[in-house]
């Protein structure tokens, strides 16, 4: 399975559910990935979802997409520190208060497609 | 080579591009189109009276463009397929040949390229690699000044079967260098370049200088610049060894700049002796670089026209860089040698085999296992069955989806590699990929974020 697998309704699902942040993790781009393009498709379509997000109020900080290839543990560890540590910083209180304006469009969308 | 050639099973298609390749494992469709030739295979035998006639002498790729070869000729004297050639860019139509060749009637000057469709069940790539030329890089003065050339063009002047019969030359006055810098690194293993170390050079290197030494004894001084001497193999250490003991001057320390005397054309080589920590200089006759081996030229185009990767140095990459060395992730496409990266021969020769055997493996068996986590497609859900759609298609990085006008799209469960794109990209969620259906994934975040969802980060990530 790629990231390309990512479906939007996953990531929307997610902070329905209330999560503080989300993060895809793919291959580098352009050539790195072990699916040829797959993370290209997953880029463009969560650029998308991102802007959506953002417009309806969500911190742009709690949903991120960025590329860590399987030889940078490291790099990865970094990143789920750096993410924790803005997750920290915006406070349990916002995260609620930004998920509970963004639950009924979110219950909305996810309806839509059932 | 020659025996390779001379099998009864073996077809070499020589002077020929890959145009296409479609299909799957066991089923592929290689569209091959073979370049014209001017002479005809089958009546040319080789004895090269045609080229003794020939007026026209060009550069010698082979010989890096040291030697000189004939608008009508071969390469070298091996070459297989042996059969002339006529370089049209060169030929100037005297038709000299034509009359050297006589009752044989080999060549025809109106031969058109001709398009070849091959059904094979396996690949195998093996297109090697190229040398970086530093021409941008003004510290070596490469292009600039006459003796400092590349590894591969001393190469083919210390070959006895090259332009200069074996004799290292200048090419600036055509004598014997008295001493000889071997400058290592150059490109490789430096972040502003190549990061990689290129593996084989250090043994090319020793190699080159035990041959100058053994031709020339004690008239020729030999140094060698480098960052670390990396000989790990089977008697490599050994070798290594006897260059020691030959009096080659191993010098650790990295090329600062190569300045030029423009009266005598010697050269002043400039470093820094590391061992000593004090900076040098030398002046010598002959400068010979070890340049970064790079990513053919055309591997982007094949690697798209194959549905296979490369990493990020360019080079093709492998399914698993330990347990799958030669598999790409297209089922039945192999990988050998330096187009996987940068190998000398021995480990290439391994590689090769390995591929081979890979590939006859999946050839003597009457069926082939594929991966469980292939996509179907709900032919009900299918938006394509009343209006266009094709999404998933386009999508599909291996071509495994085929859509027709009115019909759902047909996945080909040989060629799918379980990506799951198709699945997320369907705008009618008309896919669903086994074993990881979005009933399972959904389940996962749920129990993933059942308790203190507020203080979690979900991530998704490849998995492969």
């Amino acid at each position: 399975m790629c990231t390309g697998r990512v479906d939007r309704d996953f990531v929307m699902e997610a902070f329905r559910l209330g999560a503080a942040g989300v993060l895809i993790a793919a291959c580098h781009l352009p050539s790195d990935c072990h699916y040829i393009s797959g993370n290209v498709k997953m880029k463009v379509r969560m650029d998308a979802l991102a802007g959506m997000l953002q417009k309806l109020g969500l911190s742009p900080e709690r949903f991120r997409v960025d590329y860590v290839s399987s030889a940078e543990g490291q790099k990865f560890a970094d990143i789920v520190k750096d993410m924790s540590d803005q997750m920290k910083a915006l406070g349990k209180g916002k995260i609620q208060a930004e998920n509970a304006k963004l639950k009924p469009f979110l219950e909305r969308m996810l309806k839509q497609k059932k | 080579m020659v025996e390779v050639n001379r099998h009864p099973k073996v077809q070499v298609i020589a002077n020929a591009d890959v145009l296409s390749v479609e299909g799957y494992v066991g089923n592929f469709k290689v569209k091959v189109r073979r370049k014209p030739r001017y002479v005809d295979a089958k009546q040319c035998t080789g004895c090269g009276e045609c080229k003794d006639v020939c007026p026209i002498e060009y550069p010698n790729q082979w010989d890096m463009n040291l030697g000189t070869r004939k608008a009508i000729s071969i390469p070298f004297d091996q070459a297989v397929p042996l059969v002339y050639a006529i370089d049209r860019n060169y030929c100037i139509e005297c038709f000299k040949c034509v009359d050297a060749c006589g009752a044989r009637k080999a060549i025809n000057f109106d031969q058109k390229p001709e398009e070849i469709e091959l059904e094979v069940g396996t690949i195998i790539v093996a297109t090697g690699c190229d040398f970086y030329l530093p021409y941008d890089d003004a510290r070596y003065g490469y292009g600039k000044y006459d003796n400092v050339i590349t590894a591969l063009e001393f190469e083919r002047l210390v070959t006895s079967g090259g332009p200069t019969s074996g004799n290292v030359v200048r090419t600036s006055d055509g004598k014997r260098p008295k001493s000889v810098v071997f400058v290592q690194c150059v490109g490789s293993r430096d972040v502003n370049k190549y990061e990689y170390c290129s593996g084989f050079c250090c043994m090319y290197a020793l190699k080159e200088a035990i041959l100058l030494k053994e031709h020339y004894h004690d008239d020729v001084e030999v140094y060698i610049f480098y960052i670390d001497m990396r000989t790990p193999f089977k008697g490599y250490e050994e070798f290594y060894r006897r260059a020691r003991e030959m009096g080659i001057n191993f010098i650790r320390g990295k090329v600062s700049n190569i300045l030029e005397d423009p009266k005598t054309k010697n050269l002043l080589v400039r470093g820094e002796d590391m061992s000593l920590g004090e900076p040098l200089e030398i002046e010598t006759e002959l400068v010979v670089l070890s340049t970064a081996a790079i990513p053919s030229k055309g591997i982007e185009e094949l690697a798209n026209i194959l549905h296979i990767t490369r990493g990020s140095d360019g080079f093709l990459l492998e399914s698993h860089p330990k347990l799958k060395p030669m598999d790409t992730p297209m089922d039945g496409i192999f990988i050998a040698g330096a187009c996987q990266g940068p190998k000398d021969i021995p480990y290439s020769v391994s590689q090769g085999s390995a591929a081979a055997a890979r590939a006859a493996t999946i050839l003597s068996q009457p069926t082939y296992k594929i991966e469980p986590i292939v996509s179907i497609v709900d032919v009900a859900k299918c938006r394509n069955v009343k209006a266009k759609c094709g999404v998933c298609a386009k999508s599909c990085p291996y071509g495994a989806i085929t859509i027709v006008e009115g019909q759902p799209a047909q996945i080909n469960a040989a060629q799918c590699h379980g990506c799951g794109t198709c699945v997320a990209e369907c705008p009618a969620d008309a896919i669903t990929q086994k074993h990881f259906t979005d009933e399972q994934i959904f389940s996962q975040i749920r129990a993933a974020l059942e308790k203190d969802p507020d203080e979690k980060i979900l991530t998704f990530m490849c998995n492969w």
